[in-house]
């Protein structure tokens, strides 16, 4: 599903970051874990197509990630992969419903928008579908999100510390519904995380 | 989903910053098409009312004034001039045609004018209903003065003297309405029209006649005019209208009349020429102001969608993580500096000419045609669109070039 390949990257101001080789199977949720500022969200942006492979490999699906251009990169990122952050970041000039739209729109999926009301009847937010971003809560602003990141039916969900800022019982919440609904995507999870309560749930980890 | 509209709602989630670059805009442009629109209406009144007359020959004073009070009807007239001196300095061979007219009064703010059916062929003035008068004290009215005034063919009326509404009424010397004319969209559609002999009888000069029942008339033919030996020595008329038959008349005629007679000739495109360059100053006063604005509009987008970006550089970074191309992102915000200036400038076209409509309501005489579009409007609007992409470009570009994985690690 996923390997990644003598992997190098280094930053604007000199200094560089080795990536050891690694392999995610398919459905094999992982997680990268590692103190701050050890390199786990530069790992995430590689792997998921938002930096450009300066040195090493990184393939997907059997699609080699380093040989893409910029626009080939956006397209990849749009048909294959969702995104979670650390905040739900949702765009407050849009409603809920519109926020979740705009994935299958930039994705260019357009079949995916036809299930994104049942989608969201299953994460409990339907009810929101058009009340203004700064209306909802900060958990239901995180469903919202989950939301957008799997109404696409991407292969690969990458989770930049999408619980560090949630307290426990939310903590779960969220990695609970964000496996459901890889599974039902039949998506595979890797989530970059220094949160220890996360830890227990995934098998295949990786430590920078 | 679309481009267009995520950029309207990115205006709408922004009302004041919004609104007041939408504002300036259209004030703007409402101040720059309302004096294309006035200037060329103007113009427009100016060519209708004085086709056909290249001189008028008048009492010494201001020509300017000459021309007002007896071309477009708007000003007092400059004094009388004798019946006498005109019909012989018009006895020329540069001269085609002479049309007298005598002014003073009106009724209810409507110029009463003695002169001839020439005048009303001049404008191409055709009787809608009655006869043309051929007794004294018989008038045709023009099209809205019949209308304002409400009178009909039999009706009667005692005219003021003086111009305006707060003259003293010619009691004796009643009106009898016997035609009403087609509307011309001239001058001409206010004006009440009647023999000159009509004018003179009002005002008094009639009762000698009278005694002398036998006087013999004496044709005056280039004037259009019968009159009596005395009232050709005695009578005076406001003005002539004269159109020349060569263009030598042009040379000839305005000096010889203005040295050697106690008369002065005046020409109605030079004057309106001039008055033109003197209304132009603040013409372009007004015009610079406009434009002024219009780019403190377009400076006014600029700043609010580069401020916008520091807030928005998330969404956007979010939205390239969701697959948006850069061109795409420079797209959306170019395309809402465009909407504002859009919607801007067809306000401001809007309002322009929603103020030319009422105006014209309120002046009655003028014909503006409020929902005629002049070229030079398009050309506004286009430039409305380059100034709108000229303000937007920048901020597009710096959009375009958001560093996505850069903003993500700091959010």
């Amino acid at each position: 599903m996923i390997s990644v390949k003598d992997l190098l990257h280094t930053f604007d101001d000199g200094t560089s970051l080795k990536f050891p080789n690694w392999e995610i199977g398919g459905g094999q949720h992982s997680l990268i874990l590692g103190a701050s500022g050890c390199g786990k969200t530069t790992f995430l942006h590689l792997l998921s197509g938002l930096l450009k492979i300066q040195q090493g490999k990184i393939a997907i699906n059997g699609e080699d990630l380093s040989a893409f251009s910029t626009a080939q990169l956006d397209h990849f990122r749009g048909q294959h992969i969702g995104f979670v952050f650390q905040k739900p970041h949702l765009i407050h000039a849009l409603t809920v419903y519109e926020n979740i739209l705009l994935a299958p729109f930039f994705g260019r999926k357009k079949d995916s928008a036809k299930h994104a009301e049942h989608l969201m009847e299953e994460l409990g937010i339907l009810s929101l579908k058009n009340k203004a971003v700064s209306q909802i809560s900060q958990g239901q602003a995180q469903r919202v999100a989950i939301a957008r990141a799997v109404v696409n039916e991407p292969n690969v969900i990458f989770g930049d510390e999408p619980t560090a800022s949630l307290d426990d019982s939310s903590c779960n919440t969220v990695i609970r519904l964000l496996k459901n609904q890889a599974e039902q995507c039949s998506a595979t999870l890797v989530i970059a995380t220094h949160d220890s309560r996360v830890k227990s749930e995934f098998q295949n980890q990786i430590e920078l | 989903m679309n481009i267009v509209y995520l950029s309207y709602k990115s205006i709408v989630s922004k009302p004041l910053s919004s609104l007041l670059s939408w504002l300036l805009l259209t004030f703007g442009v409402t101040i720059v098409v309302l004096i294309l629109l006035i200037s060329d209406q103007l113009k427009n009144e100016i060519t209708k009312n004085s086709t056909g007359i290249d001189l008028v020959v008048g009492a010494k004073g201001s020509p300017l004034q000459l021309i007002l009070a007896n071309v477009f009807h708007v000003d007092f007239p400059t004094g009388n001039i004798d019946l006498n001196e005109v019909a012989k300095i018009t006895r020329s061979r540069y001269i085609e045609s002479v049309i007298p007219m005598s002014l003073g009064d009106s009724y209810q703010s409507n110029r009463i004018v003695g002169t001839t059916k020439a005048y009303a062929q001049l404008y191409k003035g055709e009787l809608n209903a009655g006869n043309w008068y051929t007794e004294h004290m018989e008038v045709v009215l023009g099209f809205q003065a019949a209308q304002k005034l409400s009178l009909s063919i039999g009706d009667t009326f005692q005219s003021q003297h003086g111009l305006s509404e707060d003259g003293e009424a010619h009691e004796a010397h009643p009106f009898k309405v016997v035609g009403v004319l087609n509307p011309t969209n001239t001058v001409l559609d206010r004006l009440i029209l009647t023999s000159i002999q009509s004018i003179w009888e009002v005002h008094g000069h009639e009762e000698e006649h009278h005694h002398e029942e036998a006087d013999t008339t004496i044709s005056i033919a280039h004037l259009g005019l019968e009159v009596t030996s005395e009232q050709l020595e005695n009578e005076q008329i406001t003005a002539a209208l004269i159109k020349y038959r060569s263009p030598m008349g042009a040379v000839m005629l305005p000096r010889a009349i203005n040295t050697e007679s106690s008369m002065q000739a005046a020409s109605p495109a030079f004057e309106t020429a001039r008055l033109f360059n003197i209304i132009g100053v603040g013409v372009q006063i007004l015009n610079f102001l406009g434009i002024l604005i219009i780019v403190i509009s377009a400076i006014s987008v600029f700043i609010a969608l580069l401020n916008s970006l520091k807030d928005r550089k998330y969404d956007i970074a979010i939205m390239r993580s969701m697959g948006a191309t850069g061109f795409q992102i420079f797209n959306h915000i170019l395309i809402e500096g465009l909407l504002i200036t859009f919607v801007g400038g067809i306000s401001g076209l809007m309002i322009a000419h929603g103020l030319v409509y009422v105006l014209a309501s309120y002046l009655s005489g003028v014909n503006p045609e409020s929902f005629y579009f002049l070229n030079s409007e398009w050309f506004v609007m286009l430039g409305c669109l380059v100034i709108g992409t000229i303000a937007s470009i920048i901020p597009a570009i710096v959009a375009f070039k958001t560093d996505i994985s850069e903003t993500l690690s700091k959010g």
